[in-house]
């Protein structure tokens, strides 16, 4: 065969004919896969970015959270199917049974009247009969019945979890503490608002998450660049937690006068920095009250607005157990007056122990938690433009939903600062009367490589793709703490689009390329004729032709690659300083390594597109190269 | 008849009305002007009016190059069978310098190309310096046409954006030549065809007459023993034709390269040592006007 060379300098002269239509084909064909290429090199700069961030992070830690996933569960269970129902009813009668029985031990008075029915029933005409009655699903007969049937199929615990994520390279799993059910409410100057008188909006500390109670006990080990130096745990004053930056500065601001937050991403970088040197150390507190001191203030503060109204009203008769709010910081319900005669007490004694036997309620208890700010959560600056915006989703990170303790830190506080007995207070279950008991534990994975972390998301993870496996897996997983697969999951949810987009880039450079190949090769055929005469081998033909081919896709690969070059290149130059400094922010990571980029040339996708180039070229011409050398050159050399 | 006589006559196929018309032809011509020793040259102007037999002959070797046997080929267009060859068999010598004329459809390009292996017979045989077309399979043909024969096109067919060197030197790329011989050599025809001073022309710099001897120089790089023409001077003015037709004779004579050359110009087909004539697809015999 034809030596390169030779072949080389043949393709060469068919690249200086036909110019303009090469050159047409080139910047046409060279702009769409150009386009292209710079979000692919784009995509790919932010991504590796993000993951460099999260490394410097966390040590080399990826974290992925995994939440139950309830999505499946029996379908079978029909709440009109009337085996069903005679099935609670029967539990119904046992109950039924229980509660005379307790009744008249207790001596209280029982109506059985006043019971919840374990059914409910339709009475309109127009609905079917057999779908008129149904379970009564917040019946105390049915939560009896979904206790001894439970229904979900397997445990969402740390085991279950475990087993899903060490397969696929998790090192560490650590399991969160959602504090959220103590509803402990921030105090304001030290005082606490209990007459909810109707001001208008309630203060601005009170709208934060300390100020609403989000707590999260969490390992140190996640919170490390969060965490202030030099802070001693077991010298602490309080119970350590660490607060986002709005918060801070919101509940900080007035105490400390601090500045608001600067606009300039580099600013912020040094407004972060010093906010953190400011509120470190400072302390907060917060109340908590159990269900039974709850109803009880509720109880209170009726009482309260009952004689309020009343006051001036000669017929008006006084409650016998008259109450008052506390009045010292998280104090308990106080009783002003009780003017109950001892039948009376006795009487309700009664009814509170029987209704203690079925629905058992703990004794009033409110807990005074003293905080002291160990470190500072990002909370990314609202964006006002367009670019700020996608470069703040990219780069945010979602510990700065609440406030987070550190647990280890945590341990180490002497125990009258620990609130032990509170802070192991369980969350309360959830029945589901068709997933059976709920919990809501989340439980948090580290891998060591971001490629698991990702793989591990994308094969368990439904917020994007809903497809039937989504209801048998068991955890939805999705990234914890920093938001280090932005990126994946943007592209994951506009895989449709951008799979369109580029069928539709290809198909059109396709027809450009094809066409322009096409027409070549058409024009070529005398020329293959005298090649042939002056004795070239087919084998040589399609040599010279294939190697023009590659020569034209590599000029519209070289084109495309430079035009995407210099996209993400201008979106690099204009941009990365400053998603540098929101990513700083972002993941608390202050050092001059790393820094945020747009360019990445590591996507499969990059080079998919730049090979789908030169594969379409040698797809384009090898029909009408074939068809030419396997044609009579007399006949083609007599059409002058 | 005395030996020249003979021979003379042996020159024209035998044909005594052509000597004759050849020597009047001669007889009435002016006398030559060429420069140089200004006898045994002639100027191009003049080489179309003289006689084929009217300058010496290179001695032919009198081995048979090309054997064609009852060769015929039918073209079937639009549902029509059309008879280009209807049956020719004929012989040319090693070193001949032979011309096919004939009226435009009587088959002259046709029996060319099958001489060229560039298109298969319908039926018959075509034996070329001992190898029987028919027999080799398409590669094989494409290294004989490489290395046994060369091609002038009547529209040159050069390569545009190549230099005339480079141009020539496109056989030996399909031959797999080195380089530098190849190079060497393309120099040395082109030099040769009286193109030394345009070797890195483009094609489209240069006048007809240059490109048709570029062409021939091409031709000529792989040293084949035969070559073919279609109509080498069909685009060229008189002068200029005549002059390729020089070019032809040289070359014969220099290395005798057997020519074989179709035209319909009956002055160019004079010089040729020999002409066959065809018509209606076979070869009009000797002696009978064509």
């Amino acid at each position: 065969m034809i030596g390169l060379r030779d072949t080389i300098t043949l393709a060469h002269t068919k690249i200086r004919s036909k110019r303009l239509r090469l050159l047409m084909t080139t910047i046409v064909s060279g702009l769409v896969f150009g386009v292209m290429a710079g979000a692919t090199v784009l995509v790919d700069g932010a991504s590796h970015s993000l993951a460099a961030f999260a490394r410097k992070n966390l040590d080399g830690r990826f974290l992925v959270q995994g939440s139950p996933n309830y999505f499946g569960g029996p379908s079978s269970l029909n709440p009109n199917d009337a085996a069903l129902i005679a099935e609670v009813q029967k539990y119904h009668v046992a109950y039924i049974a229980d509660r005379k029985a307790a009744a008249k031990r207790l001596g209280v008075e029982y109506d059985v009247r006043t019971e919840v029915l374990p059914y409910v029933e339709d009475t309109n005409p127009q609905v079917p009969p057999e779908y008129r009655k149904s379970v009564n699903f917040s019946s105390p007969a049915w939560l009896r019945y979904a206790k001894d049937h439970p229904v979900q199929a397997s445990a969402k615990d740390e085991a279950a979890f475990r087993a899903l994520v060490e397969p696929l390279g998790a090192r560490e799993v650590y399991v969160p503490r959602d504090l959220s059910h103590l509803r402990l409410g921030m105090l304001l100057g030290g005082r606490e608002d209990l007459t909810q008188a109707p001001s208008g909006d309630p203060p601005k500390a009170l709208q934060t998450a300390i100020g609403q109670g989000s707590f999260t006990i969490v390992d140190d080990t996640l919170l490390k660049p969060f965490l202030a130096r030099g802070q001693d745990s077991s010298a602490g004053s309080g119970v350590p937690v660490l607060i986002t930056a709005d918060d801070a500065l919101v509940t900080f601001k007035e105490a400390l006068g601090l500045s608001s937050r600067p606009k300039d991403p580099t600013a912020q970088v040094r407004w972060f920095q010093r906010l953190r040197d400011r509120v470190t150390g400072q302390t907060f507190v917060s109340c908590y009250r159990n269900e039974a001191e709850l109803a009880r203030v509720e109880q209170t503060r009726a009482q309260l607005a009952e004689v309020a109204a009343n006051r001036g009203n000669r017929d008006y008769v006084a409650p016998e157990l008259q109450l008052a709010l506390p009045t010292t910081p998280c104090g308990m319900v106080t009783v002003t007056k009780d003017t109950r005669s001892a039948e009376t007490k006795k009487a309700q004694d009664a009814v509170r122990a029987f209704e203690q036997e079925f629905n058992p309620q703990p004794e009033p208890r409110a807990e005074l938690v003293t905080f002291q700010v160990v470190g500072l959560l990002p909370s990314p600056a609202p964006s006002t433009s367009g670019v700020d915006a996608v470069i703040g989703g990219l780069v945010g990170t979602n510990y700065g939903f609440g406030a987070v303790i550190p647990k280890d830190s945590l341990a180490a506080l002497p125990e009258a600062l620990r609130h032990d007995s509170l802070f192991a207070l369980p969350a309360p279950e959830t029945v589901d009367p068709f997933m059976g008991p709920m919990t809501q534990q989340n439980f948090i994975a580290s891998f060591p490589r971001v490629e698991q972390a990702r793989a591990a998301v994308a094969d368990n993870s439904c917020m994007m793709n809903w497809t039937p496996r989504c209801d048998t897996m068991p955890f939805s997983l999705q990234t914890y703490g920093t938001n280090y697969l932005a990126v994946d999951d943007i592209v994951r949810a506009a895989r449709p689009v951008i799979i369109a987009l580029l069928a539709i880039a290809f198909a059109i450079a396709t027809i450009i390329i094809w066409a322009m190949m096409g027409r070549v090769i058409a024009d070529s055929r005398r020329e293959t004729a005298v090649f042939r005469a002056i004795g070239a081998k087919r084998s040589d033909i399609v040599s010279v032709y294939l190697t023009y081919s590659l020569w034209v896709a590599l000029r519209i690969v070289v084109f495309a690659a430079a035009l995407g070059l210099l996209i993400a290149g201008t979106i690099h130059v204009l941009y990365a300083e400053r998603a540098t400094h929101m990513a700083q922010l972002a993941y608390a990571v202050f050092t001059p390594d790393p820094t945020f980029g747009f360019i990445g040339f590591r996507s499969p996708v990059l080079w998919l597109i730049l090979g789908g180039i030169v594969a379409m070229s040698l797809v384009a011409i090898t029909p009408p190269l074939l068809r030419n050398i396997r044609r009579n050159p007399i006949r083609d050399m007599r059409d002058e | 008849m005395d030996e020249r006589a003979r021979d003379f006559l042996a020159s024209f196929g035998g044909d005594l009305e052509a000597a004759v018309a050849a020597l009047r032809q001669a007889a009435t011509a002016p006398p030559a002007t060429g420069e140089g020793d200004g006898h045994d040259r002639v100027s191009p102007r003049h080489t179309d009016r003289l006689p084929a037999r009217s300058r010496p002959a290179r001695p032919r070797s009198g081995r048979t190059l090309i054997e064609v046997t009852d060769l015929a080929k039918t073209y079937r267009v639009g549902g029509q069978q059309i008879r280009a060859l209807a049956g020719v068999s004929l012989t040319i010598d090693e070193g001949e310098f032979v011309a096919l004329t004939g009226a435009s459809g009587s088959g002259k390009s046709t029996l060319l190309q099958l001489m060229g292996g560039l298109d298969k017979p319908s039926a018959g045989r075509i034996v070329i310096d001992g190898a029987d077309l028919g027999r080799m399979r398409d590669g094989q043909l494409s290294t004989f046409r490489n290395t046994t024969i060369g091609f002038v096109f009547q529209f040159f067919y050069l390569q545009p954006f190549l230099q005339l060197v480079t141009n020539t030197e496109v056989p030996g790329m399909f031959a797999h030549a080195k380089r530098g011989p190849r190079r060497q050599r393309a120099l040395e025809l082109v030099d040769r065809v009286g193109l030394a001073d345009r070797g890195r022309h483009l094609p489209r710099e240069m006048s007809g007459g240059q490109m048709q001897r570029a062409a021939i120089a091409r031709a000529l790089l792989n040293q084949p023993k035969l070559l073919l023409a279609d109509e080498p001077t069909g685009n060229l003015d008189s002068v200029t034709g005549a002059s390729i037709m020089d070019l032809f004779e040289q070359i014969r004579d220099e290395s005798g390269t057997t020519v074989v050359m179709v035209t319909h110009d009956e002055d160019m087909a004079a010089r040729a040592d020999r002409v066959i004539r065809l018509r209606d697809g076979l070869v009009v015999p000797e002696g009978v006007g064509a």
